[in-house]
């Protein structure tokens, strides 16, 4: 389209801005998928997580900006590498062997430093990414060194680790693992949906959090949190 | 020139960045006076100034009743001068200069390691983190800005100014001398404020811009 008037002397109509990527903020899901999982808990899990993409997908900064991966146990697999919900197909999980808790959670640290150092490498900004567990056991490994490496993370702010127990989970396990100031939480029966929708209202305020906002509010937890 | 952006989160952070201003430009005017300037000064001369930045910034919070938290603010600092040029920063928002049509950002923003945080002169310890540097060439022309304009203004994969957007405002500005003046500054404002700014960022945008014919 030509303009036959002579270019103004103040115009921007050149100016190039820069091509930054979107910040990210990774969430890590670290899922029990043991025998006694098996059923009703691992069905609503599964159809839970599915949700969570779908919410993700729905908000245009969450799906551009927060990455998830996903690791299960046990035995502990890596069944997604970090990526944003557009390029994410959920596995649908199938009840398998015991609880490495321990493994799972050290497994999970290894992932995230390796994502932020990513991150860092390729000059882009990032929030301060989640760790989610979910568990209906007892860990059946040494979870000492994760619980030390936690709460380490947590007071350098290098992560924020939630652990959520599900039925019959060994609660005090949990308590011996999470920070103090980030205690474990019981879900409510089967209100996996729930959870997943408190989880992506959560990402969906910390995505789009700048400098200029007021201090981050979370979504209350009381519609799947047992009291 | 200085540019100090309030904390958003902060309650009075506008007073924080106001003080933050005034006292500095107070500081470096007396410092002037009294010294010989054909040399810029040593980080150690200007820390006292920043101290008493931090310092009028906690009375104000004291006579308010309020915490230093509550006035958080960065800073960002350029003094040029015929024979010296000094840049200071504590905190994100940045400073680009340029040489022969060359640009270049002087100190990469210090934002802290997540995208909704930074470093502000109310920290504890700010001081440490204090980026400074004085340099003898004097640049043809100055941009000092806030975070909100620093996404859109820098490469962050490169660590680079994008040259297009501050050559073209350079440009701009040396067209604009005498009448002209008044109409850039709409232009410009009505630029931080477009659309095409605002679907980048949402943070406050600040930009300081100064040209001078080159010899």
């Amino acid at each position: 389209m030509s303009d036959s008037r002579a270019v103004q002397p103040f115009s921007f109509s050149d100016i190039e801005f820069a091509d930054n990527a979107e910040p990210r903020c990774a969430c890590l899901l670290i899922l029990d998928n043991s025998g006694s999982m098996a059923g009703a808990r691992l069905e609503q899990l599964n159809a839970g997580v599915r949700q969570f993409r779908e919410e993700l997908m729905a908000d245009p900064l969450a799906q551009k900006r927060v990455e998830v991966g996903v690791i299960s146990f046990g035995p502990v697999k890596v069944v997604t590498e970090f990526t944003t919900a557009d390029q994410w197909n959920p596995v649908t999980l199938e009840a398998e062997s015991d609880t490495p808790m321990g493994s799972a959670i050290e497994k999970a640290l290894d992932m995230i430093e390796r994502r932020k150092s990513d991150y860092r490498k390729g000059g882009v900004s990032m929030y301060r990414p989640w760790m989610i567990l979910i568990t209906d056991g007892s860990p059946t490994d040494s979870v000492h060194s994760a619980s030390l490496l936690i709460r380490e993370g947590e007071a350098a702010k290098k992560f924020a680790f939630f652990a959520i127990g599900v039925d019959g989970a060994n609660m005090d396990a949990l308590k011996n693992i999470a920070a103090p100031e980030r205690g474990p939480m019981r879900l409510d029966g089967h209100k996996f949906r729930e959870f997943f929708m408190w989880l992506s209202a959560s990402m969906k305020s910390v995505s789009q959090s700048s400098t200029s906002a007021a201090t981050l509010g979370l979504p209350s937890t009381t519609g799947w949190a047992q009291l | 020139m200085f540019v100090s952006d309030g904390a958003g989160s902060a309650t009075h952070s506008a007073f924080g960045s106001n003080i933050a201003c005034e006292t500095a430009l107070a500081e470096f005017s007396e410092w002037l006076v009294m010294r010989n300037s054909s040399e810029g000064p040593t980080a150690e001369e200007i820390k006292p100034w920043l101290s008493a930045v931090i310092l009028t910034i906690k009375d104000e919070a004291s006579n308010r009743g309020l915490t230093m938290r509550d006035l958080a603010c960065t800073f960002v600092g350029a003094i040029v001068t015929p024979l010296w040029s000094c840049y200071l920063q504590v905190g994100d928002g940045g400073i680009v200069i340029e040489h022969e049509s060359h640009f270049r950002v002087v100190h990469w923003p210090d934002g802290g390691e997540y995208a909704n945080q930074t470093h502000f002169m109310t920290d504890p310890n700010a001081l440490d983190r204090l980026m400074f540097k004085v340099e003898v060439e004097r640049p043809i022309s100055i941009g000092l800005f806030s975070d909100g304009v620093q996404f859109v203004s820098l490469d962050y994969a490169k660590r680079e100014p994008v040259a297009g957007f501050f050559r073209t405002l350079t440009k701009a500005l040396r067209s604009s001398e005498g009448d002209g003046i008044e109409e850039f500054i709409e232009r410009l404002h009505g630029l931080l404020n477009s659309d095409v700014i605002n679907q980048r960022t949402d943070d406050d945008k600040t930009l300081v811009l100064c040209v001078r014919d080159a010899c």
